[in-house]
């Protein structure tokens, strides 16, 4: 015999049938054999679930009027939130604003989580990171043979050192990283390529650093051989350019110029390379890149087979049983004898430096400012909740003194009123997550996220959003619950309009709340200000030079493999210096704004090194303050001679006139007796000739004090020109006058401003982001300075027909509500304001050119928010002005 | 209040508690039964809130039946229509042919 279904017999024990329950469930069993016999089981289940429902609400007997015997749970919890629903429909609009605030705080907070935890969350993903080190060669272990194998930076590994060390480091297994960017095509013929940054590594190393894939496989050292083309994707690249395609795994894709294989997706909590930012998207092995590359044609026949040695990240993991600090000496090893066979010295600094927490430190005083703004936010919408349901408990005196009277418990009165605001937040919850699916995509293409990051939401997210929500609710909803809890039934009854007015219940609460709101929101609108500001200063800052009349080219120097020759850039020059347009020209290594520079730390100060020809100070128009400029001859010889910044001679020697000191620019530790700058190796002794005026070389590093020096054959040179009027003309007869002086050279152009236009890019995103933050923060605090303030006067209508009737003016009665309701404002905006000075460490790190305590900014925070509240507290105040003193009459 | 009149449901509850044969004129015949004629679904919940409406009024009364084998030895309900319920529904009914006949003898 078949049963009546399960959710009907539980449905059936929930509610309260007292003594008809045998006599009901019964008739429910009569039913379902008959409605089974004559229609099926199917409908005589959901029939039986359709009649059980509809019994929750029928009396035990007729007879019995009321009960005093308390609800039993689940019944109970039916009927206070059908109650909740009924009084929000009354409240209708204030409700929608509210919890709309709360929503859009939600949906807020969850789009930031999602973007920052796309990009900086969840580390790197290698298994076990307290074993596995990046291992960074300071110094001295670069050999400079070979095109690619010159390593540009000092200190860089080679793939050559990579095998060395993979050999002759046993306490390790290592592997190695070559990241670039390049551009990718789903088809040969496909006429869009989609830029992508990829990582060329050694067969083991996902298997080492134990990376898994969520699809397929990962690359292992069976693919590390000549001519296989196996490929591996990260999984934000999979789902945001190859559409999701779970059938990927075997397709083809086409990487430059080569169709490779994909074999597998990386999952999305292990692709992030350390040291990067960006995840890369796509991963191939070393020797798959070393094929390609060896491939390529080249332009000049002289130049056919050159080596293929890239430079390399190397991590190694700890094997077992052994300690790092075997691993540091053997590695040190192998370093010192690269270093000797490279140049004869065999000082080699090495280093192992953890993977995990390495954030840099730009990227983590963002990260701080996103949660601040967010946490901020959310306790500014929660605020305004927790107001609403404390304005109207108030206002509820007459309806809870009932309840109390007819015998409802207080317990039952505080969890009727806890139910109100964890429905709120409930309802918010679900409108906020609509919110962030579409601020979600919105907010990463706005920061510009690439096309690889994953930035779909997150389960974990999921999970942290729904339950800040459900503290939300049980936060918000404690202070009405306790007032509920703790009322009073004689003097909630007594209280009536007529009445003598009682003190409002729970005043100061709601004065703390709208005085909190008040803080929070001058803290967001300085904030916004203070990043607004700094974005001013810095796109019209003065940086020492003309900017707007400057043009870099970047040419390619595989021209000779030292790079291009003196001579040559001579003879360059002259060519250039045809072109009408232009009025001067030089060569640098460092172009200010187009390249970024590497300052090394000296007496905590970055200093830059910039190899530049003797015309380059005129081009750009660095002035000479002491000394002279090196002579072409001096730069020719190999004359050791400088030229220094003065705020580097400063720097060093505490003054101006430095002419005639000798420098040495020495590794790591500063030689005895002599001042060293930096940790570039140049002949010892080299004289200061010449201290010039200071430029901003890059945002953030104003003045930079920098050390110039004659090009020498080790130099990357940029051809910097002047234009005579301004640069978009002269762009193309530059590009044309290379050409034909030498089509090899390929030239790249770019200008200064351009550059500081790029650097500018994510302080105009946050300073945007904070406006935008800053501005739904001033919502939210009208918005709840509205709905308390509506509510006080309701609740003072009585004080204010006595008191017109006693002849106060219309005038008198809006100031005095005026002056109540903005004193928590004026309280709030004052402890906002210190907070704002107190806090001001955080943020000076995104400052450009501002302070933290920038006086203009907390002025214009001030006025703004001053503006608002007194805006939002006059429209309700009005009504109490437009009270009728009859109406005082009528009552009696 | 309702009280002495008569809604439409209830007024189908009374008619339907005459209609079915007095023994066997359990909630679950009555419910039956309305299905049947009015093509309707209707819910046990509804059949007996309105059953109660109609006692609170006088109109039924209700005994618990004898012990039976159909039901697994449990008793049911039977309800029986009071002078007072058959006043009431005829009361109604003569509202109703009064209304009829004018339109009709128009």
């Amino acid at each position: 015999m078949s049963q009546p279904p399960a959710l009907g017999r539980v449905l059936l024990r929930l509610w309260r049938l007292g003594e008809r329950r045998e006599e009901i469930e019964s008739d429910l069993l009569d039913l379902f054999e008959r409605r089974r016999a004559a229609h099926g089981l199917a409908f005589a289940r959901r029939r039986y679930i359709a009649d059980a429902l509809s019994l929750s609400r029928l009396r035990r007997q007729p007879e019995v009027i009321s009960d005093p015997e308390p609800q039993r749970g689940a019944e109970a919890m039916v009927h206070d939130i059908l109650f909740a629903l009924r009084l929000f429909r009354r409240h209708a609009s204030l409700l929608m604003l509210t919890v709309g605030g709360l929503a859009v705080a939600i949906g807020v907070a969850t789009s930031v989580l999602g973007v920052v935890n796309a990009v900086a969350g969840g580390g790197t993903g290698i298994s076990a990171p307290e074993n596995v080190f990046r291992i960074a060669s300071i110094a001295g272990a670069t050999d400079r043979s070979g095109p690619t194998g010159r390593s540009r930076i000092f200190g860089e590994w080679t793939y050559d050192h990579y095998v060395r060390l993979a050999a002759d480091v046993p306490s390790m297994q290592l592997v190695a990283a070559h990241a670039l960017r390049t551009e990718v095509r789903r088809t040969r013929d496909a006429s869009q390529s989609i830029p992508a940054g990829y990582s060329a590594v050694s067969g083991n190393y996902f298997d080492v650093l134990g990376m898994r894939a969520v699809l397929g496989r990962t690359l292992h050292p069976s693919d590390d051989r000549a001519g296989a083309r196996s490929l591996v994707v990260s999984e934000g690249f999979w789902r945001n350019v190859l559409g999701a395609d779970r059938a990927i795994v075997g397709k083809e894709l086409i990487v430059d110029a080569e169709t490779y294989t994909i074999v597998g997706v990386v999952h999305r909590r292990h692709g992030k390379a350390p040291n990067m930012d960006v995840p890369p998207a796509l991963w191939m092995t070393l020797r798959a890149h070393e094929e390609v590359w060896l491939a390529q044609p080249r332009t000049d026949a002289a130049n056919a087979a050159p080596r293929w040695n890239p430079p390399v990240e190397v991590l190694g993991r700890l094997n077992a049983g052994r300690t790092r600090a075997q691993a540091e000496s053997e590695v040190s090893g192998v370093a010192a004898s690269l270093a000797l066979r490279a140049n004869g010295n065999s000082k080699a600094v090495v280093q192992f430096e953890p993977t995990e927490g390495k954030m840099r430190g730009s990227l983590r005083v963002v990260i701080t400012i996103f949660f601040v703004i967010v946490a901020l936010v959310v306790l500014l919408a929660c605020a305004n909740v927790a107001n609403l349901l404390l304005a109207s408990a108030a206002s509820r005196r007459r309806e809870i003194g009932t309840r109390l009277a007819i015998g409802a418990s207080r317990g039952r009165l505080a969890r009727q009123l806890m139910t109100e605001s964890l429905m709120l937040s409930g309802f918010a919850l679900g409108v906020g997550l609509l919110v962030a699916q579409i601020a979600l995509p919105a907010l990463a293409a706005r920061i510009r996220i690439p096309s690889e990051v994953d930035v779909s939401l997150d389960p974990r997210i999921f999970v942290v959003v729904a339950g800040l929500s459900l503290v939300i609710g049980l936060l918000t909803g404690i202070a009405p619950a306790r007032w509920g809890y703790r009322a009073d039934l004689a003097s909630t009854l007594k209280s009536d309009q007529a009445g003598a007015p009682s003190p409002l219940p729970r005043a100061r609460l709601r004065s703390l709340l709208i005085g909190g709101q008040a803080a929070i929101s001058v803290l967001l609108l300085v904030l916004a200000a203070l990043l607004t500001r700094s974005l001013v200063e810095s796109t019209f800052a003065d940086v020492g030079f003309d900017m707007t009349r400057l043009i870099a080219a970047s040419v390619s120097t595989r021209k000779a493999q030292g790079g291009v020759e003196g001579s040559d850039l001579a003879a360059m020059r002259d060519a250039v210096l045809r072109v009408p347009g232009i009025e001067a020209a030089g060569f640098a290594s460092t172009p200010p704004f187009v390249v970024r520079m590497s300052p090394q730390p000296l007496n905590g100060r970055g200093v830059s090194r910039t190899d530049a020809s003797p015309e380059y100070f005129d081009t750009v128009g660095i002035r000479v303050l002491r000394g002279r400029i090196y002579t072409p001859d001096e730069a020719r010889s190999g004359a050791r001679v400088a030229v220094i910044s003065a705020s580097l001679a400063e720097q060093v020697w505490g003054r101006e006139d430095v002419v005639g000191e000798d420098m040495a620019l020495v590794w790591g530790q500063p030689d005895a007796g002599r001042q060293s700058v930096g940790t570039w190796r140049t002949p010892a002794g080299t004289r200061v000739i010449g201290v010039v005026s200071n430029i901003t070389t890059q945002l953030g590093d104003d003045n930079a004090p920098t050390i110039y020096m004659p090009v020498t054959e080790d130099s990357v040179p940029r051809l910097v020109v002047r234009a005579r009027r301004d640069t978009g003309s002269v762009s193309r007869q530059l590009v044309d006058a290379l050409d034909a002086f030498d089509p090899r050279l390929r030239p790249i152009v770019a200008t200064p401003v351009d550059g500081l236009r790029q650097q500018l890019e994510t302080p105009r995103m946050i300073a945007e982001l904070a406006l935008a933050v800053g501005a739904i923060a001033l919502v939210l605090a009208a918005i709840g300075l509205v709905g308390v303030t509506s509510f006080v006067v309701e609740q003072r209508t009585h004080e204010m027909t006595v008191r017109r009737a006693l002849g106060a003016s219309e005038r008198q009665l809006i100031e005095l509500m005026l002056r109540d309701n903005l004193k928590p404002v004026a309280i709030g905006l004052t402890v906002g304001l210190v907070a704002s000075l107190a806090g001001g460490r955080i943020v000076q790190g995104a400052l450009y050119g501002t302070s933290a305590r920038d006086p203009v900014a907390l002025l214009a925070a001030t006025i703004v928010l001053v503006a608002v509240a007194v805006v939002a507290t006059l429209l309700p105040s009005r009504r109490a002005g437009r009270v009728d003193p009859a109406q005082l009459l009528k009552q009696g | 209040m309702k009280g002495e009149r008569l809604g439409e449901f209830e007024e189908l509850l009374l008619l339907a508690a005459q209609a079915v044969p007095d023994e066997d004129c359990s909630v679950v015949e009555i419910q039956q039964y309305l299905e049947r004629v009015t093509e309707r679904r209707l819910s046990l919940g509804a059949v007996y809130a309105g059953l109660d409406r109609l006692e609170l009024k006088g109109c039924v009364r209700s005994t618990l039946g004898e012990v039976t084998r159909q039901r697994g030895g449990k008793r049911k309900r039977i309800f029986s229509v009071t002078g007072e319920g058959r006043r009431l529904a005829r009361d109604a009914r003569r509202v109703r042919d009064a209304i009829w006949r004018t339109i009709e003898g128009r």
